[in-house]
């Protein structure tokens, strides 16, 4: 009753990892916080998944094909896959999946990725309306002639719609046994039943996760291990005390304390047992373009100048690469050539001489989260930076939700500079450009374009990247925007962050992957 | 009649804590800002889909909007029915904490297990010697163990004991091979605490006629304090033990967290750095249970070793 997980011995086949959060939930429909998504992902499995190189491959479909106007997509389904409870896959559980998380009631995160299909909208508005008005039975734009084929139509082209696909928001779920769960009033999430390479055996919250092999997995000799004890609530520090003790196998040291990271960092055996690579990810200072004295291009430009982003990367003891741009490295369309701005106060100073601005009197409140003890230091030091050209700034720390609505708000009652994090919902460049830039995303509340910027020229490209299915051609048009974008400076452009894991010697695979946090189905833990 | 005036008291007292914390996560938080508690909880659920449609209905959904004697009743209701869930994850708050109990009981009573087994020998001995060097020695040594905070010696424990020596292990699941250095880290203060209050204890009976009388009965010096002198400095030493059970419950919240000991401790951490507002209040409602509990259970022993204490 006592015994959790962690600090069983070393057994071949058995993978112990330990972190300090759990998942929130294990329902693919409303998995949005990156735990919640790795657990979710080797539970369920969707009809594409991303490989290594952030290509998007088959998982689940044997293969599609896209019309020529790039509105409908046809999937052909696995054969002879099942659930973890035995039920047969059939096309119309990824149906009953995207039925189910658009509908209101599941309160998923998920919905905007799939509004563009034929009839979602009309499906939402109907599951709003009391039971008894209710009226439709399903989505009009997704079919199922048969078990094995899927079909989608969709308003318009979509470039990411076969990445929205590889999300855990589009998995198949049995649909047979969700509304039996839904009847008795249990939750998907508490009883899980999916076809991935793992099942769950044990999940106390804020406890421990246990996962066990799924010996019908569809594909031969997947998963290598036979389990994997994830124990949460374990603090950076201790975590890497264990991992130095051998009670861990393979450990993400990307948020540890520095004197922590520097000591593996820096020291065999760990020096060499250290891989990382992006976090996929772009930290930003959003500056509100709408309210003097950022809705001058010159003064926002100038800030990009005056602060010192490599102190800033100082911070994160350098597990970051300095922005030049929107994209992070390793993402598709990312540009090398691409040169940014670089710390050169006497430049600002000129920019600044030419928008005639005049030091301010009042200070500018810059809003920082508390979630990430680097942001203080980074806040002071924009402060200092910004001080050192003319600009007096206050800097204001504030719960990561206070931020959010904050920083989301338009018009005088929001933030005028505030520091941002923006993490991929899955590797394309669209789903850096259109959220952060677009101006279809600002909203008066809850607005994901931050910096409330808005220039015709990259809403026409971004629209039309959305639509071009030629990824070289979509690229070009994306590089177009960045280019733009970084002219324009509606944001500081601060850095990407990078992960790093440590694994044991004794654990072979990859342990880090461009889309998910980890990928335990390909992993083995030897003698 | 007695006891019975002790359990009103107790559940007085819970009513008590039951309004303090209520007020303290709903009404309170608004001073000073521009924003109602109840609508930053709704924004913390809401998460990426915080619109104003979405918030109304979190609100609506969890009765945040009705007014705050409402609220409350509904807290006290659902609390009593076991129906208090977490904003986080939909686990009953009561059953989660219940099913953490054994894991922070085993570290509790182990804690209390080593105020004993450190501060008996302790206080004898300095009993003994008192005002002698070692005496004073040891008092420094108390003094230091007493004002020590948790959270510190937690990590000098762990760091040397446990990861520079490797003599224990260093934290990780709530079982035997982990418990050494938590439990010494809460048993430590009060080991301190406890040596002090035995010492002076024995000092106080050690002037008593009754061990006069075993003093001139031929008695050894050892048999004097050991047999007749401790067993009447204990008695003092339980009533304490209801006040200490307190401090141990506030010791143990850091304790768990630095021990990864998945205990209520690390729960009710873990529910205040979610803003999971059920869990918090669910957390604090209990250790108050548990306070009230251990006192009338200390109140309950107490009459039974001391006979002049009934009524």
């Amino acid at each position: 009753m006592l015994v959790g997980c962690a600090q069983t011995p070393r057994e071949a086949g058995v993978l112990r990892v330990a972190q300090e959060s759990d998942a929130s939930t294990l329902d693919p429909a409303k998995a949005y916080d990156t735990t919640s998504i790795k657990f979710a992902r080797v539970l369920y499995r969707g009809l594409v998944d991303f490989d290594q190189n952030a290509r998007v491959i088959p998982e689940l479909a044997t293969r599609w094909t896209i019309s020529p106007d790039g509105k409908t997509y046809t999937f052909q389904i696995r054969d002879g896959v099942r659930f973890h409870g035995g039920e047969k896959l059939s096309s119309r559980d990824f149906r009953f999946a995207i039925e189910r998380m658009l509908d209101p009631k599941t309160a998923s995160d998920g919905t905007s990725f799939f509004t563009n299909i034929v009839g979602a909208k009309d499906w939402i508005a109907d599951k709003e309306k009391p039971l008894a008005q209710q009226k439709l039975q399903n989505i009009a734009g997704i079919e199922c002639p048969d078990d094995s084929t899927l079909v989608f139509r969709l308003e318009k082209p979509e470039a990411t719609f076969l990445a929205n696909l590889a999300l855990p928001f589009a998995y198949a779920v049995p649909r047979e046994y969700v509304r039996a769960l839904d009847k008795e009033g249990k939750t998907l999430s508490q009883n899980p039943n999916g076809t991935g390479p793992f099942r769950l055996k044990e999940w106390v919250h804020d406890g421990w996760l246990t996962l066990v092999k799924n010996p019908d997995y569809y594909r031969a000799g997947v998963p290598k291990l036979e389990r994997v004890e994830t124990q949460f609530g374990v603090g950076s520090t201790l975590q890497i005390m264990l991992l130095e003790q051998g009670n861990l196998d393979v450990q993400d040291i990307t948020s540890a304390f520095p004197p922590d990271f520097l000591r593996l960092r820096d020291k065999e055996p760990w020096k060499s047992r250290i891989e990382h690579a992006p976090m996929m990810d772009f930290r930003y200072i959003a500056m509100n373009n709408e309210i003097a004295p950022f809705n001058d291009k010159r003064v926002r430009r100038a800030v990009n100048f005056a602060i010192n982003r490599e102190r800033i990367a100082g911070f994160l003891t350098g597990r970051v690469t300095l922005a030049k741009g929107v994209l992070p490295p390793g993402m598709p369309g990312f540009n090398p050539q691409l040169r940014g701005f670089s710390y050169n106060p006497q430049r600002a100073k000129q920019l600044l001489r030419e928008a005639g601005f005049s030091p301010n009197k009042t200070q500018i409140p810059m809003l920082y989260p508390t979630t990430e003890p680097w942001y203080a230091k980074a806040a002071q030091s924009v402060q200092a930076d910004l001080k050192a050209v003319g600009i007096a700034v206050d800097i204001v720390p504030l719960r990561f939700g206070d931020l959010r609505a904050k920083a989301g708000t338009r018009g005088p009652n929001g933030a005028r500079l505030s520091f941002n994090g923006w993490l991929q919902d899955y590797p394309d460049p669209s789903n850096f450009f259109d959220p952060l830039f677009s101006s279809r995303s600002i909203k008066k509340t809850a607005s994901l374009n931050r910096s409330f910027y808005q220039n015709p020229t990259v809403d026409t490209l971004l629209e039309t990247a959305l639509r071009e299915t030629n990824q070289a051609k979509r690229h070009e048009l994306y590089r177009a925007a960045e280019k733009q974008i970084v002219e324009d400076a509606p944001v500081v452009f601060l850095h990407h962050s990078e992960n790093y894991v440590v694994r044991q010697p004794w654990v072979e695979g990859p342990v880090l992957h461009p889309m998910w946090s980890a990928v335990y189905e390909q992993l083995a833990v030897t003698e | 009649m007695q006891i019975l005036k002790k359990f009103a008291q107790g559940l007085l007292t819970l009513w008590g804590v039951s309004v303090v914390i209520f007020l303290l996560l709903f009404w309170v938080p608004q001073f000073g800002k521009d924003q109602k508690p109840a609508d930053a909880i709704a924004l913390t659920i809401a998460g990426a889909r915080a619109d104003e449609e979405n918030l109304k209905n979190i609100k609506r959904d969890l009765g945040l909007d009705r007014p705050l004697p409402v609220q409350y009743v509904n807290f006290v209701g659902a609390a009593l029915t076991n129906n208090l869930k977490s904003y986080r994850n939909g686990d009953i708050v009561f059953s989660a904490i219940w099913r953490r109990f054994p894991a922070t009981a085993l570290l509790a009573f182990t804690a209390i297990a080593v105020y004993l087994v450190i501060a008996i020998p302790v206080a004898l001995l300095t009993a003994k010697h008192a005002g002698k060097p070692i005496d004073r020695f040891v008092l420094l040594l108390c003094i230091v163990g007493i004002s020590i905070p948790t959270f510190w010696l937690a990590r000098l424990l762990q760091h040397y004991l446990g990861y520079e020596a490797g003599l224990f292990s260093v934290g990780g699941g709530a079982n035997l091979a982990n418990l050494p250095l938590p439990a010494l880290t809460l048993g430590i203060g009060g080991a301190a605490f406890y040596a002090r209050l035995l010492h002076s204890n024995l000092r106080g009976v050690m002037r008593l006629d009754y061990i006069r009388a075993a003093r001139a009965r031929g008695l050894s010096e050892g048999q004097v304090l050991g047999k007749h002198a401790l067993k009447n400095a204990l008695i003092p030493a339980i009533a304490v033990l209801g006040m200490e059970f307190a401090s141990l419950l506030a010791g143990l919240i850091f304790t768990e967290k630095i021990f990864g000991w998945p205990g209520i401790g690390s729960l009710a951490i873990d529910s205040v750095l979610n803003q999971d507002v059920p869990m918090i209040m669910g957390t604090v409602l209990f250790s108050a249970f548990l306070v009230v509990t251990a006192n009338i259970a200390v109140d309950l022993v107490y009459r039974l070793v001391d006979p002049r204490v009934r009524v």
